[in-house]
């Protein structure tokens, strides 16, 4: 492999790098969560809905666990109870007790979690009865122990509390520098409040002097100093600052476990910024963005390839080789130029003309121009929209350049129409940046403020599709599918919250049916279905009127048949070359080798064309020939030809 | 449209071709050449095995033609026959390839021999065929077979577009040849349903950006259902669609890999070279075994399961189940889900390409069902929302419908939503006024826009409107930069390089076509235009300050890829990853460390004879960054000696506590970096030191030790590196026990 800073250019590793892009977005880093939870008394009573706070907690601890699980993510977790009788940390400390270390999360430990839920005698058991006023600072102390290699280590702090160590300000003042100490190590807490008991939990008293200390006080020190020292501690300051006023926006106490587990649900998923680009305004205003994608397909997880057919199940890695076609002699990287087919001729260029062929600028978004909102179409579309935000990081002052920008876009319903290079090696796109103002609802922010953008196609994406001329419809026909269309109108619109991809779900399931060592998966609920029953109930006699009326088959033959029809037959075709083999056995066949004599005897009649790429490649292979795995089947063809001629 | 297409150029390269001045300078048969080889080049990008193209020359000075008999079509060349595009056809019409003719001929004669080339080769296949005549017409011509000749074209269905040289000229500046010449081609284009082009007019035409076409085939035909339709045919509507991609991104075309070297084994052309990925066995055991053990066993990619990862286990999955027990069985379908109003859907929420759904041609019923839900849902401003299913077990995706209802028909067009996993929820900081509490008031006020920010931004954005920034030739404001009026500039280089290329094989690449940049140029706007005035204020009011990169950031970047290069992770067994969990929690031992370092050693003794860097008194933080951050080789532990030293200098034996404020950042500093950098052990004994030297150092000194104090600046405890070997509550009394006993060493502390 190329050292990541030397120039070696080749073609794959720019797409993979691509690819990367997408892959990373999907499979962020190892992050770690601490849930803090406080096990004094007040917790411990029963809320509105006869759950106590430390109940629900543990619940959400649970939940949290248990996704961590099933969506393959690496993240860490740990839970630590303080305001207990007995004690169990590393430190000795009284009144703490750590009931999972951080670490990644396993079946046994999401059991134990699931036990101690289901059975609070057991809890208090383990932990032993209440104790009220634990030095926070204490608590705090023990959070140090995190990893440093983590991306974002956080920790969850659920209280009902809203003074602790009221009495001592001594006490308070040290978990105050605790606080401190853990923001300089990097450690987040945020804080997930209940209300105590007959009260509000009331920020003043403690906390928002923690949360949003360095927004108020520190930032003047740090402004004080030379502006060197400044700029050094600038970027990862602003990034905490952000983050804090984000805390702070969304703070909100809980009454319940769905509450609880919405906000921590919510602060649990990190962002993952995609992509840090200048945008240029004009030739000498440029600020700074990041880009992210709040909306990316996601695939199923990533695996290891393992060999299970030795003692012991072994994890295999792949390691890439180039070696020169038919004769099979490796070569070496740098000895390797790039061509293309060009009117029959094997046109070629070299490493470094391929990468100056390919640089047409460097990365970042220039604005071009603004055009109406509604000049930009729906279908001017073609892969899935990112999304921008300030980066105050890169450019001090990029906020707001970047606010007015989107204020006056969205008061003058107007769009940006910019240019785009996404990396090095990338050519330009056109793209519109969608304003887009923050949008709150109860649990706080829905859509986050910033500017989407979309990546319109150019000419060469667009085709022309022909279509007949279209009847005009009878008004009554109209009529009638207006009906049809308002009797099964979803009223609050197209809610992707509930429908999740019943692939992943499938998947997820049958991997916890293995490990879990169940017998069988359950039948999984597919909520993308439609509901069939209630449409027929809503639409029946207006889906008979309809068809009568526009001259659709109103049998369900007709369609059916025609819908499969076309699928079915091509099957066939392929089929009949490798006998009537079963469905199933399909794809072995379409792997396995064909056998010399049958190659030679198809060749002789004509009729090697019947044989799939697959089967070209598998029989080439098998007498030592390599063939690229992009290699068209006419010269995978020729290739078996020309063996079969020469020997 | 019919799969195979044929084509035949004539290209007139006769005497007056290449004697007379074209009407910009360069001679008619430089234009012509021009204008066949940007026709050639097209075909030959396109490369369809399909379209075949053949050339006739007219004016040769020789006679080289099938139905040559003597007298008979003399002075016109059989260039090439029908065949596919290639580079050698390209080099032909190259200037110095082509052959400037000696005798003038009959363009008409030419004609006749390029009806008869695709007759035959053609015969009765379904070729779409057509013939492109360039000649400037001034060779007299045969008229007496015009009407022959005009019924072969139309039986044959062969069409007939003709590129004339000065055709746009008066007719008075016409010799009485070119202009009977010209009116007998205009009356043949016309019936065969062509065209008639003057050079000029074909030259731009040619030369505008053009992409391969693509002939549209169906992604999807079946029926768009509302119900189901098999277990209730009645109350359930099912019509029958065939959907396209409308929009798709174009790729950019990818190269193949060879080599030259293998050249002396006796191959003279270039050898492909493929990428095989082959497959090994991490060894079991430990690294012992590894030593002896470095053939690692390579097995085959078809021997291989997938293993997920599943909490701190791996769970293999047998492919047999990956196909069957693990996977969603779904049916080829399009289902409507429900309907909902089109405000509804988010603009952020397309996923992906657009589909065009169209009634199914030639089914009784569709196109009228398909006319009256584009309307209904076009009256209600609605969209269908759908569970779509390529073909049987395809994974489903979500997408919605919308009517596009055209002059030329009406249709749905098809978007990609997200399902619940797609989404990601990302909060972020509100950039409004109202959402922080008034102490951070200040630093929002920073980054809100005042009301004259707010102004200039507004006049910005109204100056640089792209509906009416270019006024065309009627002017009439014409909308800028849309879709389908910008080409990919991507696709275009690449075969602009492929073709200069291949035609100079010497050269190094061209330069790029500034047209294909122009297009994503900002408007050019004059010094004192209002653009440019709206442009100023704005650079003028917002000020905006790039950051400085901080240094360390570097070798966090640096020490990751060391991190990565170790041989551990890529070589674990199962049961090493099932331990890899907790493995994470305590970060590697640190290495054993020299004990020989004291608190007097001069920096010098390590220092890099290569590139030697101190830690001056001037700056230190920025260079004891930039130590840290050096990759050539481990700089960490010189650099946490020099900072300790000038820290040191900072306090004693100094006078006033002018530095102490210096010393004091540095100081957290050295303790974060130590922390970090496994030499908490370093730093446990330099405070011990320090302390030491400061309690014992006068009023000054023991004042600055008095601040560390206050600061809680502590030894490292274990909770925080693991390679240091105090408590944490040893850490904690580190300092209290200082303040009563003087230079006596806390319990705990080892060193």
């Amino acid at each position: 492999m190329a050292e990541p800073w030397s120039f070696n250019y080749d073609e794959e590793e720019e797409e993979e790098a691509a690819l990367a892009d997408e892959r990373q977005a999907e499979q962020p880093v190892k992050n770690g969560i601490l849930f803090v939870i406080d096990a004094s008394t007040a917790m411990r009573e029963p809320g509105k809905q006869g759950e106590s706070p430390l109940h629900c907690a543990l619940r959400c601890a649970g939940t949290v666990l248990l996704n961590k699980l099933v969506s393959s993510e690496e993240d860490l977790v740990g839970v630590l109870l303080y305001g207990t009788t007995k004690q169990h940390n590393s430190s000795d400390f009284r009144h703490i007790y750590l009931l999972q270390d951080l670490d990644v999360t396993d079946v046994p430990r999401v059991l134990a979690l699931e036990d101690l839920k289901t059975y609070p005698d057991k809890l208090e058991h383990l932990v032993g009865a209440p104790v009220d006023d634990v030095a926070l600072g204490d608590v705090l102390w023990m959070c140090h122990n995190v990893p440093q290699k983590l991306g974002a280590k956080r920790i969850f702090m659920i209280t009902s509390n809203d003074n602790p160590n009221g009495a001592s300000l001594a006490l308070q003042r040290a978990a105050k520098t605790r606080a401190k100490d853990l923001r300089d190590l990097g450690i987040r807490i945020e804080l997930f409040p209940f209300d105590p008991p007959g009260q509000h939990f009331d920020f003043e008293r403690f906390y928002k002097s923690v949360m949003l200390e360095n927004l108020c006080g520190d930032r003047k020190k740090i402004q004080g100093k030379d502006d060197e020292s400044k700029d050094e501690s600038n970027e990862e300051e602003e990034e905490k600052e952000e983050e804090d006023e984000l805390a702070w926006q969304e703070m909100a106490v809980s009454t319940r476990y769905e509450e609880l587990l919405t906000r921590v649900r919510r602060r649990e998923m990190k962002k993952r910024i995609r992509a840090r680009l200048p945008l240029d305004l004009s030739d000498n205003l440029r600020i700074g963005v990041r880009m992210y994608n709040l909306v990316l397909e996601r695939k199923k997880p990533k695996y290891e390839l393992v060999y299970m057919r030795g003692e012991t199940t072994r994890v295999a890695k792949p390691k890439i080789e180039l070696v020169a076609a038919m004769s099979n002699t490796p070569v070496n990287r740098k000895d390797v130029q790039y061509y293309f087919n060009f009117g029959g001729v094997k046109v070629q260029f070299t490493a470094e003309e391929m990468a100056e062929m390919k640089d047409l600028g460097d990365p970042g978004i220039r604005i071009l121009g603004f055009k109406p909102r509604s000049v930009l179409k729906r279908h001017h579309n073609v892969t899935h929209v990112f999304f921008l935000y300030p980066d105050e990081t890169a450019y001090e002052g990029s906020t707001a350049v970047f606010t007015a920008l989107l204020e006056v876009l969205a008061s003058k319903e107007k769009v940006a129409i910019a240019r785009y290079i996404g990396r090095k090696h990338t050519g330009p796109r056109l793209v519109a940046l969608i304003p887009q103002l923050e949008i709150t609802g109860q649990d706080g922010q829905v859509v986050p403020p910033g500017l989407h953008m979309v990546i319109l196609p150019f000419s060469d994406d667009i085709r022309h599709i022909p279509v007949d001329q279209a009847p005009q419809p009878l008004e009554e026909e109209v009529d009638l599918a207006k009906k049809i269309i308002g009797s099964l109108t979803m009223k609050n619109g197209f809610q992707p919250e509930n429908y999740e991809n019943p692939v992943l779900r499938k998947h997820h399931e049958f991997l916890q049916a293995i490990a879990l060592e169940r017998e069988s998966v359950e039948t999984l609920h597919d909520s993308t279905l439609p509901k069939t029953d209630t449409i027929a109930r809503r639409i029946g006699k207006l889906a008979v009127q309809f068809k009568e009326m526009t001259g659709l088959p109103t049998d369900s033959e007709a369609t059916s048949v025609y819908s499969t029809a076309t699928q079915h037959k091509k099957r066939k075709t392929g089929e009949q070359v490798m006998d009537d083999t079963e469905e199933t056995d399909r794809r072995k066949v379409m792997r396995s080798e064909i056998s010399h004599s049958t190659v030679a005897e198809m060749a002789a009649q004509g009729q090697l064309n019947k044989l799939t790429r697959d089967q070209l490649r598998a029989f080439l292979n098998s007498i030592g020939i390599r063939s690229a795995s992009s290699a068209k089947k006419a010269e995978l063809l020729e290739a078996v030809q020309s063996h079969l001629f020469t020997s | 449209m019919a799969n195979k297409e044929a084509i035949v150029f004539i290209l007139d390269v006769g005497p007056s071709t290449w004697q007379t001045a074209a009407s910009n300078g360069t001679t008619r048969w430089e234009v012509g050449r021009h204008v066949l080889s940007l026709l050639i080049s097209a075909k030959v990008v396109e490369a369809r095995k399909l379209d075949h193209v053949g050339l006739v020359l007219c004016g040769t000075a020789a006679t080289d033609n099938p139905l040559a008999e003597p007298g008979q079509y003399p002075h016109i060349t059989l260039a090439r026959p029908l065949a596919m595009a290639d580079l050698a056809l390209l080099q032909s019409v190259d200037e110095t390839q082509l052959e400037k003719g000696t005798a003038p001929a009959d363009c008409v004669d030419a004609l006749v021999v390029a009806i008869d080339m695709l007759m035959r080769h053609c015969r009765q296949l379904k070729y779409s065929k057509r013939i492109y005549l360039i000649t400037d017409a001034e060779t007299e011509a045969n008229i007496a077979d015009l009407d022959a000749i005009q019924e072969q074209l139309q039986i044959n269905g062969i069409g007939l577009d003709i590129v004339g040289h000065d055709f746009d000229a008066e007719d008075a500046a016409k010799s009485a040849t070119k202009r009977t010449n010209e009116a007998v081609l205009r009356g043949l284009a016309e019936e065969a349903g062509g065209s008639v082009f003057t050079a000029g007019e074909a030259l731009q035409l040619l030369s505008q950006f053009r992409t391969k076409r693509v002939r549209p085939t169906a992604l999807f035909r079946g029926v768009l259902s509302i119900g189901d339709c098999d277990a209730q045919p009645q109350a359930s509507l099912a019509i029958p669609i065939h959907a396209f991609a409308k929009t798709l991104l174009v790729k950019r075309p990818t190269a193949k890999k060879c080599t030259n070297l293998l050249e002396a084994s006796g191959e003279t052309n270039s050898v492909d070279v493929v990428t095989e990925r082959h497959y090994y066995l991490a060894p079991e055991g430990d690294g012992a075994e590894q030593e002896n053990d470095k053939q690692a066993q390579r097995v085959e990619r078809e021997e291989l399961e997938h293993a997920y990862v599943f909490g701190r286990s791996l769970v293999p999955v047998r492919r047999v189940d990956e196909e069957d027990a693990a996977r969603l069985t779904t049916e080829k379908s399009m289902q409507v889900i429900g309907f909902f109003a089109s405000a509804q859907l988010p603009a952020y929420f397309s996923m992906g390409n657009i589909y065009q759904v169209c009634a199914a041609p030639h089914v009784e019923g569709a196109a009228r069902a398909m006319s009256a839900f584009a309307h209904a849902l076009y009256e209600k401003d609605a969209m269908a929302l759908v569970r779509y299913v390529r073909v049987d077990n395809a994974s489903p995706k979500l997408g919605v419908l919308w009517p596009r209802i055209k002059a030329t028909g009406v249709f749905l067009n098809f978007a990609h939503v997200p399902f619940a996993d797609d989404v990601r929820h990302y909060l972020f900081a509100s950039l409004e006024h109202t959402s922080l509490p008034e102490p951070t008031s200040a630093r929002k006020r920073r980054r809100m826009p005042t009301a004259e920010q707010l102004t200039c931004m507004e006049a910005f954005v109204d100056s640089l409107d792209l509906m009416s920034g270019v006024v065309d030739g009627e002017g009439e404001a014409v909308e800028t930069l849309r879709s389908r009026d910008t080409v990919n500039p991507d696709y275009q280089r690449v075969y602009q390089c492929i073709q200069h290329r291949a035609l100079h094989p010497s050269e190094s690449l061209p330069a790029i076509d500034p047209a294909l940049i122009r297009q994503f140029e900002p408007l050019q706007s004059a010094e004192s235009s209002h653009t440019h005035k709206a442009e100023l204020a704005l650079e003028a009011a917002f000020p905006v300050k790039k950051v400085q990169k901080r240094l360390r950031q570097k070798g966090k970047v640096a020490s990751a890829v060391a991190a990565k290069s170790t041989p551990a992770e890529t070589e674990l067994s199962i049961d090493a990853i099932l331990e890899r969990g907790a493995n994470m929690a305590h970060p590697a031992a640190p290495e054993t460390q020299t004990d020989d370092r004291t608190i007097d050693e001069s920096p010098t003794t390590h220092e890099s004879s290569q590139a030697p860097v101190h830690i001056h008194t001037e700056a230190p933080l920025v260079e004891f960054h930039e130590l840290l951050s050096r990759t050539d080789r481990d700089f960490v532990s010189e650099a946490v000696v020099q900072l300790g030293n000038r820290i040191r200098g900072y306090v004693i034996g100094q006078e006033g506590d002018g530095q102490h404020a210096l010393a004091h950042e540095c100081l957290v500093e050295l303790r974060a970096a130590c922390a970090l950098e496994n030499e908490a052990a370093y730093f446990n004994r330099y405070l011990h030191k320090l302390r030491d030297a400061c309690l014992g150092g006068g009023q000054w000194p023991k004042r600055f030790w008095m601040r560390v104090q206050a600061a809680d600046i502590t030894l490292i405890a274990q909770t925080e590196a693991a390679d240091s070997e105090v408590t944490a509550e040893a850490a904690a009394q580190f300092l209290a026990g200082s303040a009563n006993a003087g230079g006596k060493r806390a319990a705990g502390d080892k060193s």
